[in-house]
């Protein structure tokens, strides 16, 4: 099985550096010598290109991020992968929460001791005081 | 993604914890709150979890005050802590309010109350 491309006459030979070839004369030749293969050896090609997509596993989507496009989000699948996602999104929602309620809460013992030390009276920023 | 359940569960149980406390008995208090929350003795078993813990953090302030301010925070804190939740949400409200007021201001004000004090005083 011969495939070595036949060059026109007036072109160089095969053992020409191949950076002196363009793209698009390496795509033109090897069209050509496809052409020129025997209908045994294009048929050989033909069942080892069948099996060979056949042996090629499809793997299942993961659920990741893919940096090399671009940042973009894949939804997940699986009821393990949703799962996943739910108890994420619950710590985060759970986290900001918390740091929130822990804000809110150093902001009131702040003022609460503003207001009992300041030299204004207390009964100032109080409508009635019971006692 | 066992521990993912795990810090779940952590984060829940401090979150909810402060909710689940059960009140401190007044023995079990260090002596620099015994002694910034004295005015509360009486009334300090009977109060909330919630009241004890708002109390407690106001407390954790009371070393860093001057004489003066520590003096001020003893008297006004039982006053304080019968007041309703929402008549203390609305101090908080004037206090903010009358802290965001320019310094100048803030001063004319000062004086006035001292003077309408200084009047009401026998």
């Amino acid at each position: 099985m011969n495939i070595e491309p036949r060059l026109p006459h007036n072109r160089k030979s095969p053992n020409i550096d191949s950076t002196d070839i363009a793209p698009e004369q390496i795509a033109g030749l090897l069209t050509r010598s496809a052409e020129q293969l025997d209908r045994k050896t294009v048929e050989a090609l033909r069942r080892a290109r069948h099996v060979a997509l056949n042996r090629q596993t499809v793997r299942a989507q993961a659920f990741t991020l893919d940096g090399r496009h671009g940042v973009h989000w894949q939804l997940p699948h699986t009821p393990r992968q949703w799962a996943a996602t739910a108890l994420l999104l619950a710590v985060i929602a759970g986290s900001t929460g918390y740091w929130q309620h822990l804000r809110r809460h150093e902001m009131m013992t702040h003022l609460d001791v503003a207001i009992l030390t300041d030299d204004m009276p207390l009964e100032v920023f109080i409508d009635h005081i019971s006692e | 993604m066992k521990p993912s359940i795990a810090a779940f569960a952590l984060l829940c149980i401090i979150y909810f914890s402060p909710a689940i406390a059960a009140p401190q008995p007044w023995h079990a208090l260090t002596p620099m709150q015994q002694q910034a929350l004295a005015p509360m003795v009486p009334q300090w078993a009977g109060l909330s979890e919630e009241q004890q813990r708002s109390l407690l953090s106001v407390a954790s302030h009371y070393p860093d005050l001057s004489p003066e301010e520590k003096q001020r925070f003893l008297s006004r804190l039982s006053a304080w802590s019968k007041l309703t939740p929402e008549q203390r949400q609305a101090a908080r409200e004037k206090y903010r309010a009358f802290s965001q007021i320019p310094g100048d201001k803030q001063e004319q004000v000062r004086q006035i109350v001292k003077e309408e004090q200084a009047k009401k005083a026998p």
